[in-house]
């Protein structure tokens, strides 16, 4: 009986206890919307489409006569032309045309990172050249220049829009007592650290070649005798140049005849036991700053520096590559010592567990040259398991010949023999992609399989195509299976489109409409493939060059000491924690503590910056760094636990925090004015309030660390092909949709109120934050315009952007710019160039100007009150302002890029740091003349939240019921008062949206401020 | 039962007094029964400091917070009875919670109990090797956490869809229907997601339950002249496995009562115009977005006395089973 209350008991608090352990975390995410683009864009989309190939041109001029003369040297300096693109100026650069002397060359050309520079030259007669031009990398950011060539002012070949020349990067490399290179050791853990790199500018030669790797040789041209104008125009970077040399193309040189020429020289194979051991996580330079050495811990017999071991508790630097090594022309170069003249044998021992099936390619240079033909493509077979190989191209294994002396080797990425397979792939895809919107042109995205379309009649050429298209996948299978020897999922998925498209070619009437959706995920299925191929991941432990009869060591472990290995580490990783760290400091430091949620890797890149840089500036502040799940916060603040700082909070935590009291205001801070200079004037809007009144201190409760809006993407091939603007204004916007509907697109919106009202120049709050002016005229207009997108025009609430913005259904959509860009940068490769970004579309104003707002949101750093007890605030205040520097966060987003790829564009809030990141001149120039001015913060008031909740409800209700937009709303505008009444009552402060020539005056050093004063130091 | 086998081992003391029950207060007895069986005690101890500091403790703060105006980060103020005032008298909102909670929890509670036990009832009857085997499918649902999201897929908005896409090709609708932000479709989906992933631990313990009965029972039944299975099931199998019902039934409750994560997974939070707002949403939305941490305790105990209520509820309903 007593057991049986004693279950009554426990079953009522376990029910009570399962329900209030159950909290809900309501977000409503708002995104917001938007438009704009040249002409020029699309006359370029289109001769890209129309562009010849280097293969194509190759064959249309392998026959003509090579020249051998001399080499015709253009000295840069003597250039004839320069001009920046329409609209820019000197102003707009800081390395304008110049002649200077760089690293021992006087006379030298300095060409900006915008603009055409031009030269002339006289060719004394016809025949097919090559060109070599000497460069200075200028030290500038950290991405890799770009020109595009043209001769006579045509672009003779597709690749040549995108010809790169590679920085220099080394390392710097800590030296021990003996002066050989050792990595610095965390001492708590053991952990060894990377050297940081820098920019070793040197005079470098560059062979126009191809960039993307399809290609193995240097390209050549076909010139006619007599005066010729070549120029080279900048897409990314300045450079310095020396000279531009037109020569004699080179003799090809196999692997047989380099050895019989060696051989006829009296050369012999080299001593046995010369062995040469190259740790490969020390090279002399490599050309992209991601190119970093790593500790792999695949392998239990990984050797770091020198051949020491493997160790169980900590991380040793023992390798470098992986899939930061793994994009055509990235470059890494080792230097050794040769004692005994003669033939050695290059071993590498590497892990190529990624390519599946398939191996990856590498171009090899041995002092700067590719010794022999064959080397170009250097084979690395896939296996799960790490192997050694001598240097082979798949067939032969290598020797080199190498004279006593100090020599150098270098593997650049490249495609190798897949290159040419890849390029017919891309070519078929394109023509794949054609023939579907031809179809979706006619059917609409869900044909029927019923209707009668006349295929054959309306699309004779298409089907033709299909046709030819399938047989050419068949045919690119086979030779895939050649190339690698194997089976594998990579030929399937050739195979599976070129069946569908097999299908409908031949019973189009029949299979065109059934087939026709599987035929869009299967493009999608080969645009990954595609991008998945061409990454030629590989990574090194040791590079050892020996006598090609010499024994090699093991390439894996055993099963006992894998397992010994594996026994010691699952022991050590009880013992070591990564999630928190504490750096360097003097004796008596004040210790901060801060918080971050961002992943465990982006703590590891915080944590050496703190430890490389912050403890340099101040080394009486010592910063205890924690990894934390989002949700412990409020908890660890309740119990008084919480940090000094927390980074990355959002808009509504920090006005949520501050009214409660649990936030410092930061104004009152030595340097307050100089943070606040480094960001937009809208990203301080959301983190500052007056108090008591609109004209009351000005708090600002947190400072700016990232900053989002929405762009408007579209896609270039399209719109070139339809043949209209990008729309500018929101009339534009909805001329534009009935055209594209009757092509059976559709344009992907998203709803963002607060932009409707912001572009008809109203406001979102009245009475200083107190109640909101949704209810207003223009208010209600801004929401039945927006809601009629939805309602008249019939756009889709629901998509998925990325999918139905590669297949083109949705050539227009609006996003987020930085995600969407990042995500689609990566998702879909084959279309590189064929997208742009613009302003979202504005609203026109009665004397013909464009409002074309656009809405910014933020996260900040925030000080808690407890730091102020503590007596930590100002140092706190210090780590954020040394967190918001320029160099401190164009690192930090360089560093994330190095971790995750070219697509992790890092939207941090800091202005010159956004900005310095690796956007391409044109995109650097829409965000900052046409998004960076239009963006407005806006600011959240206490009880806030609901206003994105009663929106969404009115809007709901136009669209599903048919109910009046403008009638809903303000149906609700009533209740958000109520709640932002309630809401006052409740708090003790009074927060208030400051008035509009106070914010200004206030945040006069913040950038596109009306009062905009520069902050002198 | 424990306290019985404890007892019979510990030590007598001889020396001692006599004493009878009727010699003392009650307290005095209680005391003294304590310190005999001081060993269960100390043995339970660990459990019950912890059962106490993390369940117990909290259900009472949660009580005393319900009478204050408390956001967590401020001192708290104390109001005696304001937050249910305002609760009652000037809250639509729940209201509205309070009536879609009963809705559910009327329909899914009784539904998803009298199916579990059903299923079980009808399962019990296969073979043990299949029966393992279908046991498993009924179970899946409940024990793969996510699995509901494969509706929010089916019901997607997107014209890609498959309810949509499918209704658009045969000519039903000509746009997308938004099932999961339209109020007339909202609820009745979640009931459905929620009745198909509700077989959980109550249907297993059922089936536990089943296969406990003394076979022996059946046959004295059938000689004691039960005519069919109902009979069998009501006079034999039921009260054979009361423990196990009044379980389910706890469990049934506390599900329909705590049914929120099924909505919000698939219709977001809010749903649209509060169409399918429970009362944990109402708690969960005052607690945490909007740090009124005393109101939302004053929800959780009306949502507790409700608990309570409809427990005693179906305990008397159950008494009756076998009458």
């Amino acid at each position: 009986m007593k057991l049986f209350k004693f279950k009554k008991v426990l079953a009522f608090v376990l029910a009570f206890a399962m329900v209030a352990g159950y909290a809900v975390s309501v977000s409503a995410a708002s995104v917001s919307t938007g438009s704009s683009s040249s002409s020029s864009t699309f006359d370029e989309a289109l001769d890209q489409l129309n562009d010849a190939s280097w293969s194509e041109y190759y064959s249309l001029v392998n026959v003509i006569t090579r020249y051998n003369g001399d080499d015709i040297v253009i000295k840069a300096s003597d250039y004839t032309g320069k001009a920046y693109p329409e609209g820019f100026g000197a102003a707009d650069t800081d390395y304008d045309w110049a002649i200077i002397s760089a690293d021992g060359k006087d006379d030298v050309l300095q060409t900006p990172d915008m603009g055409t520079t031009t030269w002339k030259v006289n060719i004394p007669k016809d025949g097919l050249y090559a060109m070599d031009i000497y460069y200075y990398p200028t030290e500038a950011k950290s991405a890799s220049i770009e020109r595009t060539l043209r001769i006579d002012g045509e672009i003779l070949y597709s690749e040549l829009r995108n010809l790169v020349m590679t920085k220099i990067w080394k390392d710097q490399y800590a030296t021990d007592a003996d002066g050989n290179i050792i990595f610095e050791k965390d001492e708590a853990t053991g952990d060894e650290s990377r050297p940081s790199k820098v920019q070793a500018p040197a005079w470098s030669k560059y062979t126009v070649s191809d960039s993307t790797g399809y290609y193995g040789g240097e390209f050549l041209f076909y010139l006619e005798a007599g005066e010729h104008e070549i120029s080279l125009e900048a897409q990314r970077e300045p450079v310095a140049l020396d000279s531009i040399v037109i020569r004699a193309p080179k003799e090809v040189l196999t692997y047989a005849d380099y050895k019989a020429q060696w051989e006829a020289k009296g050369a012999t194979q080299a001593p046995s036991g010369s062995q040469i051991y190259i740790p490969a996580e020390i090279p002399s330079a490599t050309s992209d700053s991601t190119l970093y050495p790593a500790a792999d811990r695949t392998s239990s017999i990984n050797e770091s520096l020198f051949g020491a071991p493997m160790s169980a508790s900590s991380a040793l630097i023992n390798s470098l590559g992986g899939t930061n090594w793994a994009t055509s022309g990235q470059w890494v170069e080792w230097t050794f010592d040769v004692e005994h003249a003669g033939f050695y044998s290059i071993n590498f021992r590497f892990s190529q567990g990624t390519a599946e099936g398939v191996f990856v390619s590498r171009k090899m240079y041995v002092d700067g040259e590719v010794p022999f033909e064959e080397a170009n493509y250097l084979e690395f077979m896939y296996n799960d398991a790490w192997q050694i190989k001598p240097a082979n191209d798949g067939k032969t294994n290598f020797e080199v010949y190498l004279e006593p002396g100090t020599h150098t080797i270098k593997l650049e990425v490249t495609l190798g023999h897949l290159g040419d397979v890849i390029q017919r792939v891309r070519t078929a895809l394109a023509g794949i992609n054609e023939v579907y919107l031809k179809i979706l042109q006619i059917t609409g995205t869900d044909p029927d399989a019923y209707t009668d379309y006349k295929f054959y009649s309306r699309i004779p050429k298409e089907i033709e195509k299909m046709r030819e298209l399938a047989n050419e996948l068949y045919a690119i299978s086979e030779e895939f299976q050649n190339l690698s020897g194997v089976t594998s999922s990579n030929t399937a998925t050739l195979e599976n489109v070129a069946r569908i498209l097999e299908k409908m070619a031949k019973d189009s009437e029949g299979q065109i409409a059934k087939n026709f959706s599987s035929l869009k995920s299967n493009i999608g299925t080969l645009g990954t493939w595609v991008n998945n191929i061409q990454k030629q991941a590989l990574t090194l432990d040791y590079i050892l060059v020996q006598p090609a009869g010499d024994a090699l060591p093991k390439a894996e472990a055993n099963f006992w000491q894998d397992l010994w290995f594996e026994v010691q580490a699952f022991w050590f990783s009880f013992i070591k924690s990564d999630d928190s760290f504490t750096s360097d400091a003097e004796e008596g430091a004040t210790q901060i503590e801060v918080w971050t949620v961002v992943s465990r890797e982006y703590t590891q890149i915080i944590r050496d910056m703190i430890k490389d840089d912050f403890s340099k500036y101040y080394p009486n502040i010592a910063v205890n760094l924690k990894l934390v799940a989002g949700a412990t916060l409020l908890p660890a603040t309740l119990a008084g636990q919480g940090p000094d700082v927390m980074m990355g909070t959002g808009e509504n935590t920090v006005i949520n925090y501050a009214v409660r009291g649990a936030l410092l205001p930061l104004n009152g801070y030595e340097e307050f004015d100089l943070v606040s200079s480094r960001f937009l004037i809208e990203a301080m809007r959301p983190v500052s309030v007056a108090v008591d009144s609109a004209d009351g201190e000005m708090r600002t409760y947190g400072i700016p660390h990232t900053m989002s809006y929405s762009a408007m993407f579209y896609r270039t091939d399209i719109f070139a092909e339809i043949g209209e603007p990008v729309p500018k204004t929101w009339d534009d916007f909805r001329s534009l949709i009935p055209k594209l509907q009757a092509k059976n697109y559709t344009l992907g919106m998203s709803k963002s109120l607060d932009m409707f009202i912001l572009q008809h120049d109203a406001d979102i709050y009245a009475d200083g934050g107190v109640h909101i002016a949704y209810g207003g005229d223009t208010q209600l207009d801004a929401f039945t315009t927006m809601t009629e997108f939805f309602t008249l025009y019939t756009l889709p609430i629901s998509y998925d952007a990325s999918n139905r913005f590669r297949t083109g259904e949705m050539p227009l959509i609006i996003s987020d710019l930085v995600s969407f860009y990042n995500q689609f940068t990566a998702f879909a490769t084959e279309l590189k160039g064929l997208w742009g970004f613009a302003n979202v579309p504005g609203v026109m104003r009665e004397d013909g100007t464009i409002n074309r707002s656009n809405v910014l949101a933020v996260t900040s750093l925030i000080i808690m009150k407890d730091a102020l007890e503590r007596g930590t605030d100002a140092a706190s205040f210090k780590y954020i302002e040394w967190w918001t520097r320029d160099y401190i966060q164009s690192q930090y987003g360089n560093e994330l890029i190095a971790l995750m790829g070219a697509a992790a564009k890092y939207n941090t809030a800091n202005v010159k740091a956004y900005l310095e990141m690796d956007w391409s001149a044109r995109e650097s120039r829409i965000i900052m003349n046409e998004i960076f001015p239009n963006l407005v913060g806006v600011p959240d008031m206490p009880g806030s939240y609901i206003i994105a909740r009663y929106v969404n409800f009115a809007f709901l209700a136009a669209y599903n019921n048919g109910a009046s937009p403008s009638d809903e709303l303000l149906g609700y505008v009533e209740l958000i008062d109520k709640e932002f009444d309630r809401k006052r009552d409740e708090l003790n402060r009074d927060f208030f949206i400051p008035t509009e020539s106070y914010f200004q005056e206030y945040f006069k050093y913040s950038l596109y401020s009306d009062n905009y004063v520069e902050y002198q130091k | 039962m424990s306290e019985k086998t404890v007892s019979a081992k510990a030590p007598k003391t001889p020396k001692a007094k006599p004493v009878a029950r009727k010699d003392m207060t009650k307290a005095q007895w209680i005391w003294k029964e304590m310190k005999r069986n001081y060993i269960a005690y100390i043995m339970c101890a660990p459990f019950f400091l912890i059962f106490f500091t993390f369940t117990i403790l909290p259900v009472i703060l949660s009580i005393f917070y319900s009478f204050t105006i408390f956001n967590l980060i401020e001192p708290m103020k104390w109001i005696f009875l304001d937050n249910y005032i305002r609760l009652f008298l000037d809250d639509d909102i729940f209201l509205t919670a309070v009536q879609n909670t009963l809705l559910f929890a009327v329909i899914i509670g009784p539904v998803s109990y009298l199916l579990s036990l059903f299923v079980a009832w009808f399962i019990n009857e296969i073979p043990p090797k299949i029966r393992s085997v279908v046991t498993l499918i009924f179970y899946a649902p409940s024990i793969s956490g996510g699995a509901n999201m494969i509706w929010g897929v089916f019901f997607s908005g997107d014209s890609y869809g498959y309810a949509n896409s499918i209704l658009m090709r045969l000519g039903i609708i000509q746009s997308p229907i938004q099932f999961f932000q339209n109020a007339d479709y909202v609820m009745p989906l979640c009931i459905v997601v929620a009745l198909w992933s509700s077989l959980g631990t109550s249907f297993l313990s059922f089936i536990g339950g089943l296969q406990t009965i003394d076979k022996a029972q059946f046959e004295a039944a059938a000689v004691d002249g039960i005519k069919n299975r109902w009979q069998e099931l009501w006079y034999v199998t039921l009260p054979n496995m009361k423990s196990q019902l009044l379980f389910g039934a706890i469990l049934a409750i506390t599900s329909a009562f705590g049914f929120g994560a099924v909505v919000d997974s698939l219709a977001g939070n809010p749903s649209v115009d509060y169409c399918a707002w429970t009362i944990v949403h109402h708690l969960g939305d005052y607690g945490g977005a909007r740090f009124e941490v005393g109101y939302a305790s004053a929800i959780a105990t009306i949502l507790f006395a409700m608990m309570v209520g409809s427990n005693m509820l179906v305990k008397k309903i159950l008494a009756k089973v076998g009458q």
